[in-house]
């Protein structure tokens, strides 16, 4: 027994032998501190015994007043709790196959094929002017021809340029061929076929390094439009996509980032389809795409914002680019999202762990919209995920919020090959 | 709830004995649950997540008597689920932001609090224990633990309970 019993004599109201019963209380005879450790345990005892009032049982929450009470309601409850469990599984395994259910609407589709989010990347890697006023935008996929509207074989298109509606601009038209469209029929119905007043005149295969890819590349022209184009079709996989450009070689390097961001999917790709799993409305993707993270290699990491909301409390993903095992992922923990220049964390606290392999850290940054104009204190939430392989970071304006969009964009990984 | 809500695929029969052991056992839950709870609506929503899981499981005992401790074994699992949710959670604060113990806070808050602040498993054990009356060897069939783990659990969680109650600016 050591000077001062501690550990025995908070055991001794659990009993212990007699031998060791006879120690203690020699020891507390002499010994004042532990007789006061030994009444402070008791007093503990005593704390934790004293009862909690008997509350009369609750009604079921969820439940209206008039209908509460007996077995009906009790079973009304489970089921309606189960349901509640049953749709959202649904609806997240819905969200898992949407991408490849050929029966999905054209605006599901949308949420989990965005052109946008292929696009912006891509506009950012060769080079294209990146202003407020030249963001990628959705554009219709309605198109007019001689013979009335009819809708594009592509359920969604991205425009990255002005305001004006014209194909030199940098444009992506995006599906996946689950419709049995073959390449000859996507070519012809590119841009409306017959009647349509834009059209590529003859389409020309292409030799391509991209593996598994066929390629074509058409001259384009509108009606009272001055501009010629250039349009590149690519069928890869299951995807097939037109990148059309006033300049043939800017068309062909965005076909070849597009194919990147299709085959690997990129951060702007895995934060659309997490918000859109998340029920979040759909958004653009502004500001922080591909941008460059003080402490890494501008090419060790993809990064996305998702939404009109550019600091951390509007969804971002920043995602490793390179498998990254989890002892690398804990060291890369310090220094992600510690040392941007753009926003600056006023407080950042540190990481902790939730389960393995998953933290969170929570910020909080000053904005101000002008010089004069009062600042704003925002919070946000910081998710960082490693799976061995993959490593990400999830931020958002709350917890529950980055955790579901860290988790939505791990069942994504989990699905590339 | 709707009218039209699918019932469980439980026979009625099933479910007036859930009914019955809801209203038997219910009031204890809540009270067991109230002592490792922020609020009592917490400890009301962890009544109900423990019957929900009851009903879901696949192994009910049989005889009456197991009831008890199997109810009390699963309230345990949604408190210590939930405790430590809540701490990975809430224990995240901004370096120097950490919310000043409240000086007027009743004793028994401050049990509570104190309980929560301390290791789940150990607050459970001792709250087992010292306020539901199980004995070792039944708190150890609950946690699934040995009988020599539920007892060092119990003298962990009295140490670590008296330092985070005085710290709290409990006087024990």
């Amino acid at each position: 027994v050591s000077a001062h019993p501690m550990e025995l004599i908070a055991a001794y109201g659990e009993g212990i032998d007699r031998e060791r019963a006879e120690t203690v209380d020699r020891h507390i005879a002499d010994c004042d501190s532990c007789r006061t450790y030994a009444r402070q345990m008791e007093r503990v005892d005593a704390l934790i015994s004293r009862r909690e009032a008997i509350a009369p049982l609750p009604a079921w929450q969820p439940v209206p007043r008039q209908r509460r009470g007996g077995v009906a309601v009790f079973v009304a409850i489970a089921a309606a709790l189960m349901l509640l469990v049953t749709v959202s599984v649904v609806r997240e395994r819905m969200g898992e196959r949407a991408a490849s259910s050929p029966s999905s609407t054209v605006n599901r589709a949308a949420a989990f094929l965005d052109a946008c989010a292929v696009l912006a990347p891509g506009a950012v890697r060769v080079g294209l002017a990146q202003s407020p006023e030249q963001r990628p935008r959705r554009v219709s996929t309605d198109i007019q021809t001689t013979s009335g509207v009819v809708p594009s074989i592509f359920p969604t298109i991205c425009r990255h340029g002005g305001p004006e509606q014209r194909w030199s601009d940098a444009s992506l038209l995006l599906m996946r061929r689950d419709g049995g469209i073959d390449a000859a029929d996507m070519l012809a119905r590119a841009f409306g076929g017959p009647g349509s007043p834009d059209v590529v005149d003859d389409w020309v295969a292409t030799q391509t390094d991209m593996p598994r890819a066929q390629m074509w590349v058409g001259h384009g022209r509108s009606d009272g439009g001055s501009d010629p184009w250039w349009a590149v079709a690519v069928i890869v996989d299951r995807y097939g996509y037109v990148v059309t450009h006033a300049s043939r070689d800017t068309a062909t390097r965005l076909a070849a980032v597009a194919y990147e961001e299709l085959v690997s999917p990129g951060a702007c790709i895995l934060i659309a389809r997490a918000a859109a799993a998340a029920g979040l409305p759909e958004g653009s993707y502004f500001g922080h795409v591909d941008m460059p993270l003080p402490f890494a290699a501008p090419t060790s990491w993809k990064t996305c914002s998702y939404g009109e909301d550019e600091a951390w409390h509007g969804p971002h993903l920043f995602l490793r680019s390179q498998p990254t095992s989890r002892e690398e992922a804990e060291q890369l923990l310090a220094q992600v999202l510690t040392q941007d220049i753009t926003f600056p964390a006023e407080r950042l606290a540190p990481w902790t762990a939730l389960e393995s392999g998953t933290w969170l850290t929570r910020g909080r940054v000053r904005l101000s919209a002008g010089l004069n104009a009062p600042a704003q204190v925002v919070d946000w939430s910081g998710v960082a995920v490693s799976d061995g392989s993959h490593f990400f970071v999830v931020t958002a304006a709350t917890d529950e919020l980055a955790l579901r969009l860290a988790r939505a964009v791990s069942a994504e990984l989990a699905r590339v090959p | 709830v709707n009218e039209s809500v699918a019932p469980l695929p439980v026979s009625a029969l099933r479910a007036a004995e859930w009914d019955a052991a809801y209203r038997e056992y219910g009031p204890a839950l809540l009270r067991f649950l109230r002592r490792l709870s922020q609020t009592r609506s917490v400890a009301e929503e962890l009544v109900q997540e423990t019957f929900v899981r009851a009903m879901q499981a696949a192994n009910v005992p049989e005889r009456a008597q197991e009831l008890r401790p199997w109810l009390y074994r699963i309230a345990t699992n949604v408190a210590i689920d939930r405790l430590r949710r809540d701490r990975r959670l809430s224990f995240i604060p901004f370096a120097g932001s950490e919310p000043a113990p409240e000086r007027d806070m009743d004793q028994i808050d401050l049990v509570r609090r104190a309980l929560r602040a301390i290791p789940a498993d150990q607050a459970a054990a001792l709250v087992l224990r010292l306020h539901e009356g199980f004995g070792p060897h039944e708190i150890a069939e609950m946690l699934g633990v040995s009988e020599a783990a539920v007892r060092s659990r119990l003298v962990r969680g009295r140490r670590k309970f008296l330092e985070t109650y005085e710290r709290f600016g409990g006087v024990a």
